[in-house]
């Protein structure tokens, strides 16, 4: 018990990583998206590759990649840099879909009655079916989010000092790794908990106050 | 800046016995997972509260933490039960555990989204209890959840990296292996990345031709 403090750091770190990663991964993945649905010629490609690719790819796997072997292509990273990219590279790939398909589902009426009032698409897009999709949607991102948390121990292998790495290496030298263990599992059902919890009142606010599609 | 392919070439059983080390860890936990995913369906839905509450903050609270973290506990923690087990055993059982977690989740909501008058005509018919289970429910979620399903054995096989970091042979430790010693990482990573890739788009392919099984069967 007398390890809670360090493992409240830990806790701090992987929350931190993920929260970060999920800030840059949200417009990552909308511009993914929409270029998607946009069919840009090339762009397109490569994306519809990037998903496919990254929704396959370990995260252990990615942040490895990244920090040792960025380096060799001329690209030296820091471990939390190395750590923050890859973490936001791997929620790209899930958040674009998402998106996407909110964007593909989004009642054309809507659009329809936006041109008439003569709003371009870009601005119909961005004032009515944005705001929209965005708030319809906090679940799904959020839920993410928790995914993002449970990958978030990948970053220990290249000495990121978050939870999961702290609690392995106290229950590696101390004589009590069962308990060392379970207390850093509560600590994420705390963290996982707590981020289900704000999804659900998010949720619960824009129903109340919007009338959403 | 010049990269050395021709080393990971010379090196290409090492990575096919990672690869195959992968592909029969996650085969087997997979297999194994779904069969204590389905067994824990009874106690998910039984009548009892003192039998399905636990089992549902079981459930939960086991999807809520990280892969590593399971392992760890399998691995340093339950030695001091007295049960130590090589990292072998140590992988299969840690996705058993986990992965078991979230098909028994899957699995539980589409027995939910099923139709009512589908267990209540069974019923009628005189199926009771395991029966029931069996004959009526199991099949009609099972090919529901499907792509689900498939979508989690990908998600098993992106953990099963983890199991690197407490030397599991896989794919990923061959990976830190091989850049350790020839000094490749960037060629050493993305050729395993690549055989991820290639295992899962193996998985997608196959759920996708699972779906002529639901196009048969299933307006469930």
């Amino acid at each position: 018990m007398d390890n809670l403090p360090y493992f409240l750091g830990g806790a701090a770190i992987t929350v931190f990583v993920s929260l970060i990663a999920w800030v840059l991964g949200l417009p990552l993945s909308l511009i993914i998206a929409i270029a998607r649905i946009q069919r840009i010629p090339i762009v397109d490609l490569v994306f519809s590759l990037y998903v496919s690719f990254v929704r396959s790819l370990p995260s252990p796997l990615l942040v490895m990649l990244l920090y040792f072997g960025l380096p060799v292509v001329g690209l030296d990273l820091n471990p939390l840099v190395a750590g923050i990219i890859a973490m936001t590279i791997n929620t790209s790939a899930f958040n674009s879909e998402i998106w996407r398909s909110a964007i593909l589902n989004f009642p054309s009426d809507q659009l329809d009655a936006a041109r008439s009032v003569g709003m371009s698409p870009n601005q119909s897009f961005w004032r009515i079916a944005f705001p929209q999709i965005w708030q319809a949607n906090i679940s799904n991102f959020i839920n993410e989010a928790t995914f993002l948390v449970k990958s978030s121990p990948a970053v220990g292998i290249i000495g990121i000092d978050d939870l999961t790495r702290r609690a392995g290496k106290i229950a590696a030298s101390n004589y009590e790794p069962l308990p060392t263990i379970v207390l850093g599992m509560m600590l994420y059902v705390v963290v996982l908990f707590a981020v289900s919890l704000a999804s659900r009142q998010l949720e619960r606010y824009f129903h109340d106050r919007y009338q959403l599609v | 800046m010049s990269l050395r392919f021709d080393l990971i070439w010379e090196q290409a059983p090492a990575f096919l016995s990672g690869l195959w080390n992968t592909v029969w860890i996650c085969a087997i936990g997979i297999s194994l997972s779904l069969i204590l995913g389905i067994l824990l369906l009874l106690p998910l839905f039984s009548h009892h509260k003192v039998v399905r509450l636990p089992t549902k903050l079981l459930v939960e609270a086991a999807r809520a933490i990280p892969f590593l973290m399971l392992a760890y506990l399998v691995y340093y923690g339950l030695p001091s039960l007295g049960l130590t087990l090589d990292s072998w055993s140590t992988a299969i059982l840690t996705i058993v555990i986990y992965n078991a977690a979230y098909v028994a989740d899957i699995l539980r909501s589409a027995w939910v989204n099923l139709p009512k008058g589908q267990t209540e005509a069974a019923r009628a018919c005189g199926f009771t209890g395991v029966q029931l289970l069996r004959r009526i429910v199991l099949p009609q979620i099972l090919i529901a959840a499907a792509p689900i399903l498939g979508n989690q054995a990908i998600q098993v096989i992106r953990d099963s990296s983890f199991l690197a970091i407490i030397t599991v042979p896989e794919l990923t430790f061959t990976a830190k292996a091989v850049q350790a010693d020839s000094f490749v990482p960037f060629e050493s990573f993305i050729t395993a990345a690549l055989l991820y890739w290639v295992l899962c788009l193996l998985i997608e392919f196959g759920v996708q031709r699972l779906e002529w099984v639901r196009n048969f069967y299933g307006k469930a």
